[in-house]
């Protein structure tokens, strides 16, 4: 296997590369080769699941080529980090098959699914969205928690601490990120599950400093908890990212690989789109010593991932993956409406349905495309991971007639979505229950699922 | 080739991402005693519009995207250094510097704003990414510059923004430069918080928000 620090190496001794040439001189041609040579083409419009595992076959062919031919760059050293089709089949070959999380009654593993499997997808809940004060991510924490489904948390990102804005590379990123951590801990512990792990270490801070200043197991911080190194787009790591991995891989804790293709950009359409997503999770042990990964893919224009053929591309590329490889991945999508909105319901439906029969595990849908202040609640979050229990074993043909009955409802409405409300102004923050009107939405959008066939509890 | 061929040899060359072609076009353009300008206008800028709208529908992506815009650019190479020996010059519809603001490294979408900037008339001076306020000041104030573009993609890096912003009210110069800023986390109500001229939804929105602004500065000049 090669070890981290090998990498470490290849990144100061590997081709030299100029930044835009390994754009559109390397990135860009192999990965129109790769598409060539395994043939691929996208599934007509109206098949937005498809369940061809012949393409999806092809596709994880095709990724495993362009992995091998692309390798990733390092915009410090303008150097590509470059590998062996044996160093990738081997990786891929011992990849984690499980990645354990939490302590105690809450410790749990996530593990691989395959496309229509009835296992149980893992449910991480909640999401680095920008929250106004403490109060506010206690609360919404609190609520995340109690959501029974709930297998590990995100904590939302603090945007001020004591009236101080939190700004990357400057103190308040440090003192916002270990007051993070310390409010989300203390909620769970309200909530009855101190042992929920935390997996998305850490929003509030991006930089190396921030996450060494949490790394630190006086702030609540485990290392069954996870850490994500996110990649930049596409297929770039720079020392920012390898030095906060080699400090995570120090401390023993979870590496997650965070990354997924931008639509319309570098990778194209939904084919290239597709090889791309299946490209960062088969590499993700490989480049990051990661034991799990998630996949986020975005529009370029649009900056959601609710829309047709990003379902179409994210499914594609999690059965190349779920069908070929052993290793624990959750997806993670961006919807356009905001919460206490139907639409968003919709969106988070069709977003969750096309995961779970493709092989991947979910995390809760991020409501406002993930921008707006305190623009989230448990109560999505609940429909959420209710419609994964539910999509689990439902086959993909029945799952695309489901999505497309959604997107039939939502898809003229993604340009100009409705923004929704903030958390405080649909809930109760005493009792942390949702307002009539919220709740009333809920079981509209879950009475729904029921007329579409899903059978939810 | 007539006149009418050769602008819709350019227009073409531009759809079909080719380079040579386009190059062999422009100079059969200078040599059959086209105007520069004419070439620039009613052949190439075509092309490129077509290649926009076509990107803002998703029918191309960014590698066509890009490939279309060296088209242009190499076309360019070839026919300013004829608008100036002409002793004319094509009219500049603004100069931009742009760039990503400090403690953030994402490039992309701020790329691709460049580009397209580019593509559209303007002058563009990108400095890159994690850039500090003083050197978005150093580089308006040497160019001119009518726009200062400022992208960010993480929630924590937003606040970057502001400080240009106030770096501008600091030195004085801040009415003398239209700042608009854009990126995946940024939104309408951030733009108005911290003071700054306009947002961009999308590349392409940002380009005619940069237009705009640039006319109604010019309007604007006694």
């Amino acid at each position: 296997m090669v070890s981290f620090l090998e990498i470490c190496r290849r990144a100061a001794t590997g081709p030299i590369v100029a930044p835009d040439d390994y754009d559109m001189e390397r990135l860009v041609p192999n990965l129109q080769k790769a598409i060539a040579q395994h043939g691929l083409k996208a599934p007509p419009k109206d098949v937005v699941i498809p369940w061809d595992d012949d393409l999806a076959d092809r596709i994880f062919l095709a990724a495993k080529d362009f992995v091998v031919e692309t390798g990733v760059y390092c915009p410090d050293t303008n150097r590509v980090i470059c590998f062996t089709r044996e160093e990738l089949e081997e990786a891929i070959h011992f990849a984690p098959r499980e990645c354990w999380l939490g302590e105690g009654k809450d410790r749990a593993a996530m593990r691989p699914r395959r496309p229509e499997d009835p296992q149980i997808p893992w449910c991480h809940v909640g999401g680095g969205i920008p929250v106004s004060s403490d109060e506010i991510a206690s609360a919404v924490v609190e609520g995340y928690a109690r959501i029974p489904h709930a297998d590990s948390m995100s904590i939302p990102a603090l945007t001020q601490i004591r009236g101080l804005t939190v700004q990357a590379g400057a103190p308040s990123e440090i003192y916002a990120a270990i007051q993070s951590v310390r409010l989300g801990r203390d909620s769970m512990r309200r909530a009855g599950r101190p042992g929920l792990p935390i997996i998305n270490l850490l929003s509030t801070s991006a930089s190396p400093m921030g996450v060494l200043a949490i790394t630190n197991s006086d702030h609540g911080i485990r290392p069954s908890d996870g850490w994500l190194i996110v990649s930049l787009t596409e297929f770039k790591l720079d020392y920012n990212v390898l030095n906060k991995t080699a400090a995570v891989l120090a401390y023993g804790g979870n590496v997650g690989f965070a990354a997924g293709a931008i639509y319309g950009g570098f990778a194209g359409g939904v084919i290239g789109s597709a090889v791309v997503n299946a490209a960062y999770i088969m590499a993700a042990p490989l480049v990051v010593s990661a034991t799990y990964h998630l996949l986020y893919s975005l529009h370029i224009n649009q900056s959601n991932s609710t829309a047709r053929e990003l379902l179409t591309s994210v499914a594609l590329g999690c059965q190349a993956v779920s069908r070929n490889m052993a290793f624990p991945y959750f997806d993670l999508g961006y919807a356009a409406a905001g919460t206490c909105t139907r639409q968003l319901y919709d969106e988070t439906a069709a977003r969750i349905i096309t995961d779970v029969v493709s092989g991947a595990n979910i995390e809760t849908v991020h409501p406002a495309k993930g921008i707006l202040m305190d623009n989230y609640s448990p109560m999505e979050m609940r429909f959420a991971c209710e419609v994964a229990h539910a999509a689990a074993g439902v086959s993909r043909r029945d799952a695309n007639e489901m999505v497309k009955e959604l997107l039939a409802r939502y898809e003229p409405h993604l340009a100009k979505p409705p923004e929704g409300k903030r958390f405080q102004d649909c809930y109760n923050l005493d009792t942390l229950e949702p307002d009539p009107e919220h709740f009333d939405i809920y079981a509209e959008a879950k009475e729904h699922m029921r007329e579409l066939g899903l059978k939810l509890r | 080739m007539n006149r009418e061929e050769i602008l819709e040899g350019l227009k073409q060359a531009v759809l079909a991402y080719d380079v040579e072609g386009g190059k062999g076009l422009t100079r059969q353009a200078l040599d059959s005693g086209l105007s520069p300008l004419e070439a620039i206008d009613e052949g190439l800028s075509k092309g490129i519009r077509i290649i926009g709208d076509k990107f803002q529908t998703m029918e191309i992506f960014l590698p066509e995207l890009m490939m279309a815009a060296k088209v242009f650019l190499e076309a360019m190479k070839i026919l300013e250094p004829a608008i100036l020996a002409l002793g004319e010059s094509r009219p500049k519809r603004g100069v931009a510097v742009i760039g990503t603001v400090k403690g953030d490294v994402h490039s992309i979408g701020k790329d691709l704003y460049g580009t397209l900037l580019k593509v559209s008339g303007f002058e563009v001076h990108n400095l890159g990414v994690n850039v500090h306020p003083g050197k978005f000041i150093e580089k308006a104030v040497e160019t001119g510059a009518d726009i200062v573009g400022l992208s960010a993609l993480m929630t924590t890096t937003m606040p970057g923004m502001r400080e240009v912003v106030e770096f501008f009210q600091a030195k004085g110069i801040r009415d003398k430069h239209t700042i608009l800023v854009g990126g995946g986390p940024v939104t309408e109500p951030f733009c108005k918080k911290i003071q700054a001229d306009g947002y961009g939804e999308t590349a392409q929105d940002g380009v005619e928000l940069a237009s705009e602004f640039v006319q109604r500065r010019r309007a604007a000049r006694p």
